[in-house]
């Protein structure tokens, strides 16, 4: 695994890697002194794990990961903000306490290897790594609180404005991000641009029904009912073969 | 016995956060610098014993408080590296002056956790204390923004306020302002002539 530190302060970095010479499975690869650094290296390096403090000047950790397009696997260290953790509403996710104790760091990377090695024997089939694949996570901050998000959970993006509200489970938070935007990054395979305001998960569709003007009514998993437009009932008849 | 115990809530207070960081610092240090690592442990015990102390008194001789200031600083110092610097403006004739214990620490502890460590490239801690017009002005200046401690509730600020009132009614002064446009300075004003 490919890693990168991102820590505010040098001792604390320099304390992991230490700590991280006892796991040869972990290859320190770079750091990163604050957020904005962080994203850069991320884009450029893109390491499979990262550690990440939370409190950080001028951005935090958890400011960091939003503004990621899919987020690597994290776990946060932190001195003493649990509460902040809490914010945290889906998946366990995993955090180290400063001073980090050598044993739950065993247990948080033996934890992130057995969850990959199930999840390389499901992928295989992307190609273009470029696209967002349905086992891509992104990182979904709205106000205090925080998700992990599988695409492949995803079942719905609308446009709000500028903004784009993210269907998934119960949950229907806010990310800054057009809908143009999200469908060029999408692995058109698994989402469709059902009409100008909607993007559809095609694995979560529940049921298709005919509509007005040769349109579709399609009505997904969580009970959200999305028309077609007719110029894209056509693309989606042809790539669901109906 | 209300008001004392009033104030015991509000000395006992001290940084968890900043008691890890120390630790995990001198953990990285026990290999890296030895020495220093050893004066850490000092500096951290005296921080650690005069929160305990500090229950009885109700003041202190800015001497003894500005010692543990220092030591606060200096561990601060340790994980920050260069990007704290700091500045003692102090006139020798208020060493002796009493002031509320573990007061300056609570500013200076906010001085660090709202101003310098939301700063990337960190900033200056400024510590003066002189007398003017029969008053003993003791401030603490910090790079930084007001808008940085507002978001937080400022446990501290109402803390110093409150304490202020309890010992000398209306007669102390305490504020905290934009001093300069990245500069904040949080200021008490103790009258000379306290009795309490």
């Amino acid at each position: 695994m490919r890693a990168i530190i991102i820590d505010d302060e040098r001792l604390a970095r320099a304390e992991l890697k230490k700590l991280l010479q006892d796991f040869p499975e972990v290859e320190i690869v770079d750091e990163a002194a604050n957020a904005d650094e962080g994203i850069h290296k991320i884009e450029s390096l893109q390491p499979d794990l990262i550690f990440l403090d939370i409190q950080m000047p001028g951005k935090t950790g958890f400011d960091m990961l939003a503004q990621l397009e899919k987020a690597p696997q994290v776990i946060f260290t932190t001195a003493y903000d649990e509460f902040a953790l809490r914010a945290f509403e889906v998946n366990a996710l995993d955090y180290l306490l400063k001073p980090v104790e050598p044993k739950r760091l065993a247990d948080a990377i033996h934890k992130l290897q057995t969850g990959e090695t199930r999840e390389n024997k499901q992928i295989g089939e992307f190609v273009n790594n470029s696209l967002l694949g349905e086992h891509d996570q992104v990182f979904v901050k709205d106000g205090e609180r925080c998700w992990f998000v599988k695409l492949s959970d995803i079942r719905l993006f609308e446009s709000v404005g500028n903004y784009a509200k993210v269907f998934f489970g119960p949950n229907k938070p806010l990310i800054l991000k057009s809908l143009n935007a999200l469908e060029e990054r999408l692995d058109e395979k698994f989402f469709f641009r059902a009409n100008r305001k909607h993007i559809v998960n095609l694995r979560l569709i529940e049921k298709i029904e005919p509509y007005f003007n040769g349109g579709l009514l399609l009505e997904l998993k969580g009970g959200e009912k999305i028309e077609v437009s007719r110029r894209q009932t056509v693309k989606f008849k042809e790539m669901m073969s109906l | 016995m209300v008001k004392e115990l009033e104030l015991k809530t509000i000395k006992a207070h001290i940084n968890p956060h900043f008691i890890f960081n120390s630790l995990n610092s001198i953990r990285a240090l026990v290999d890296e610098n030895p020495e220093r690592a050893r004066r850490a442990i000092t500096e951290l015990s005296t921080i650690l014993r005069s929160s305990m102390q500090a229950d009885k008194s109700e003041s202190a001789p800015l001497e003894r408080e500005l010692s543990i200031v220092k030591d606060y600083l200096a561990l601060e110092n340790m994980r920050f590296e260069d990007r704290l610097r700091i500045e003692y403006l102090v006139d020798d004739e208020t060493l002796v002056l009493p002031v509320p214990p573990m007061m300056l620490q609570t500013l200076v502890e906010n001085a660090i956790k709202h101003g310098i460590s939301k700063q990337i490239h960190g900033g200056v801690v400024r510590i003066k204390s002189n007398v003017r017009n029969s008053f003993h002005e003791l401030s603490v200046e910090n790079t930084g923004y007001l808008n940085g401690y507002a978001s937080s509730g400022g446990f501290g600020l109402s803390s110093t306020t409150n304490r202020l009132t309890l010992l000398y009614g209306n007669k102390a002064k305490f504020e905290i302002r934009q001093a300069e446009p990245n500069l904040v300075e949080a200021k008490v004003l103790i009258p000379l002539e306290a009795d309490h």
